[in-house]
């Protein structure tokens, strides 16, 4: 692979350098192909065709200034606007490793000691190319000395391990730069919810249901001869996703965390959000921007809100709530097969009967309900052992590892039991 | 051509592209990959197609992409009542029918739509294809064969070459991720709220008749507002749309009192929730820094 690699990539060689002498060359292909490989290190997708763009352009380009080469290898490496933004750090981390100062070494591959404009340089007087000589060093994207010699370097000293361990970290200590780890958990669930049938087609050429009318309609440009078949299928539509997150002050410590959590759900299944201690409010538009400030303002409202929880109250307006769109115009609100999140340790102000009532009333909508509780144990307040009958599931939401049965709780509408969790380790 | 003169014809295509875009065109053109550019809308994206197309001096085809795409609309169709039209006169006149099927199927009788038309050009071309992640994946695989090979198989006549390779330009609002196979095939650039020295440039350039205090005021203000947490922030066709409005106000600065341009900001603010969020102390004081930003940014000279 790597001797096809050379061969391919140097115009020059009319005469194709034998494999083995080109395998052991330190010549400046093999720097890009370092680099190409302390890329990929990092996430970037680098196959034979970029680096053959990467060595054409460094070659082509007639290139005197390192800023040049840094911008036509950023267009050609990166694949997504982290990378674009990852790629010059990475650059001046392995071409330049004494500027960067402060910062971990992120990756076992050493810097080779030679400049890039030395490197280019080289690289132009190789395109006609004598035989270099050997310094012993292995070449080859990925060659397995190479791999080998990484693992060690990468290996943890006395088996200390530089990954935290997310999963068991409480919610009390979860800092906001964790949350991409939620993000993991709940995508799953993104596909496997089942989608709703709704009474409504959709024009799809894959369709096996024929459109009759709009055939017939087609065949009017054709003289009436049915020859372009218009097909259709039945719409589906995937089920809402509410979540309703408790800020009262028992939930001081966990609300955060479950804003966080609520946020994932927000931007992965574009979720509607509600925060609620005696009063209900909607946050989804909040949830769903992708900007710095959005962990200040969850912050805020987990800080403005606090003191009694009336959890019957505040299940009776999101009905009402439901109904009604970001401008308050009347929507399609909680129907059957959506899903309600419940984020709360299930103390409450309201008499107990209301609450039950409140439930049995989403309940009747067809709608489930799930309750996650930041408490190893069910809640045991009042209202929610007269209601929990009336609850399609409780979950306790402990930390991160917990959301594991998350996907399975919603789809089998297990109600797993307190010795699961035991089990489970929560 | 060098990386100058891209940048120079680009200019001269009212298009101020920074080093790297240009840098990105350059490499398009040497080494014939397609170019992603993803960014916010309103940064640029589709306009450097058509500068390119204008400074090159090559014909621009566009595809506009959208979720019911099909290859019909995007690649070619038979011209199916042309065809039948045909057989109602062979049958009218009687003659040999036995080359019939062969000719219904030859390219007199094919329309060609964007790419196919991309493709065929006998002059290299531009060839635009907007908004990609609006399209289905079913279309997006499709198109790897195009931006690939550069050829696009036809069953009736085989397997139809470039003529000449087109500079492909794909541009993502990133509504949808797009697949890593189309991804690797391109080369990739993310298109980013300019500079305020550039957005200057480019309302200059763009709306030569404006007071210059106006333009740098009206930059300072959208480069600070941008800073603002709002739902759509405002690209640089929101600038030129707002001081073309100031402009045909005849206002030769932007008004000390916020309440007098607070109606113009229509331009710039496009959800109900971002002109209820902008108030007029938030206008008061994103008027107050501006002056600030614009000499730290070295567009204003700072008062002595």
């Amino acid at each position: 692979m790597s001797g096809l690699m050379l061969g391919l990539w140097n115009p020059a060689s009319k005469q194709n350098p034998c494999l083995i002498d080109m395998l052991d060359s330190p010549t400046p292909t093999e720097e890009i192909r370092h680099f190409v490989a302390y890329l990929r290190e990092s996430g970037f997708v680098i196959g034979l065709s970029e680096f053959k763009a990467m060595v054409h352009i460094a070659l082509s380009a007639g290139i005197q200034d390192n800023a040049r080469i840094e911008k036509c290898w950023r267009g050609i490496a990166s694949s997504s606007h982290q990378q674009w933004d990852q790629f010059p750090a990475l650059f001046e981390a392995f071409w330049y490793p004494k500027k960067v100062k402060g910062k971990t070494k992120s990756s076992g591959q050493k810097k080779q000691g030679k400049s890039l404009p030395q490197l280019i340089q080289e690289l132009q007087s190789e395109s006609g190319s004598t035989k270099p000589s050997n310094n012993g060093r292995s070449v080859g994207l990925g060659s397995s000395e190479s791999e080998a010699e990484q693992a060690v370097q990468e290996k943890g000293q006395g088996g200390a391990s530089k990954v935290e361990p997310l999963a068991e970290k409480p919610l009390g200590d979860w800092l906001p730069q964790d949350s991409q780890q939620l993000d993991a958990l709940i995508a799953p669930l993104q596909a496997r919810l089942k989608r709703k049938l709704v009474r409504h087609y959709r024009r799809h050429p894959q369709a096996r249901r024929l459109d009759l009318r709009a055939s017939i309609r087609k065949a009017m440009g054709t003289g009436g001869e049915l020859i372009r078949l218009s097909m259709k299928e039945p719409k589906t539509t995937p089920p809402k996703i509410f979540i309703l997150v408790d800020v009262s002050k028992s939930m001081e410590s966990h609300a955060q965390f479950f804003l966080r959590m609520a946020r994932s759900f927000c931007q992965i299944l574009n979720a509607r959000v509600f925060v609620f201690h005696t009063s209900l409010i909607e946050v989804s538009a909040l949830m769903r921007r992708n900007s710095g400030r959005v962990q200040e303002k969850i912050n805020a409202v987990a800080f403005g809100f606090g003191g009694g929880t009336r959890i019957a109250t505040n299940l009776q307006a999101f009905l009402a709530q439901s109904k009604l769109g970001p401008s308050g115009s009347q929507i399609k609100g909680l129907g059957k097969r959506d899903i309600v999140y419940v984020l709360s340790d299930g103390y409450d102000t309201d008499p107990p009967q209301q609450t039950l009532e409140a439930i049995s009333a989403i309940r009747n909508k067809g709608a489930d309900i799930f309750w996650l509780h930041p408490t190893v144990d069910r809640p045991q307040s009042e209202a929610i052992l007269l209601s929990q009958d009336a609850i399609s599931g409780f979950m306790a939401v402990s930390h991160l590892g917990s959301l594991e049965g998350l996907v399975d709780l919603t789809l089998k509408r297990k109600k797993i039991s307190n010795e699961t969790h035991m089990r489970l380790g929560l | 051509m060098n990386v100058k003169e891209i940048s120079s014809l680009l200019s001269k295509a009212s298009y101020v592209a920074d080093d790297s875009l240009s840098e990105m065109v350059w490499m398009g053109l040497t080494i014939d990959r397609p170019l992603l550019l993803e960014g916010e809308a309103g940064v640029g994206k589709t306009a450097i197609a058509h500068a390119c197309s204008v400074g090159l001096g090559r014909p621009l085809f566009r595809l506009q992409c959208h979720e019911s795409l099909d290859l019909n609309q995007a690649v070619y169709e038979w011209n199916y009542s042309r065809q039948l039209l045909e057989i109602r006169l062979r049958e009218a006149e009687g003659g040999d029918k036995s080359h019939l099927r062969d000719d219904l199927f030859s390219e007199q009788f094919l329309l060609q739509r964007p790419l196919m038309q991309a493709i065929t050009s006998p002059k290299p071309s531009v060839l635009l294809i907007d908004e990609i992640d609006r399209a289905d994946e079913a279309f997006e695989a499709y198109l790897l064969e195009v931006l690939g090979e550069f050829q696009i198989t036809v069953p009736e006549l085989g397997t139809i070459k470039a003529v000449s390779r087109p500079l492909v330009i794909l541009t993502s609002n990133g509504t949808r991720d797009l697949s890593d196979a189309l991804r690797r095939r391109c080369l990739y650039h993310y298109v980013d709220y300019p500079s305020i020295p550039r957005e200057l440039t480019i309302v200059q350039t763009l709306i030569p008749e404006a007071n210059l205090e106006l333009l740098q005021q009206a930059v300072m203000f959208v480069h600070q507002l941008r800073k603002e947490d709002l739902d759509k922030t405002p690209g640089i066709a929101e600038t030129l749309d707002w001081i073309r409005i100031l402009c045909a106000k005849n206002l030769q600065k932007l008004p000390d009192d916020p309440v007098e341009f607070m109606g113009t900001l229509s331009a710039l603010l496009k959800t109900r929730n971002d002109q209820w969020q902008i108030s007029n102390q938030v206008l008061t004081k994103l008027m107050g820094t501006g002056q600030r930003v614009g000499i730290d940014a070295g567009v204003v000279e700072s008062r002595k």
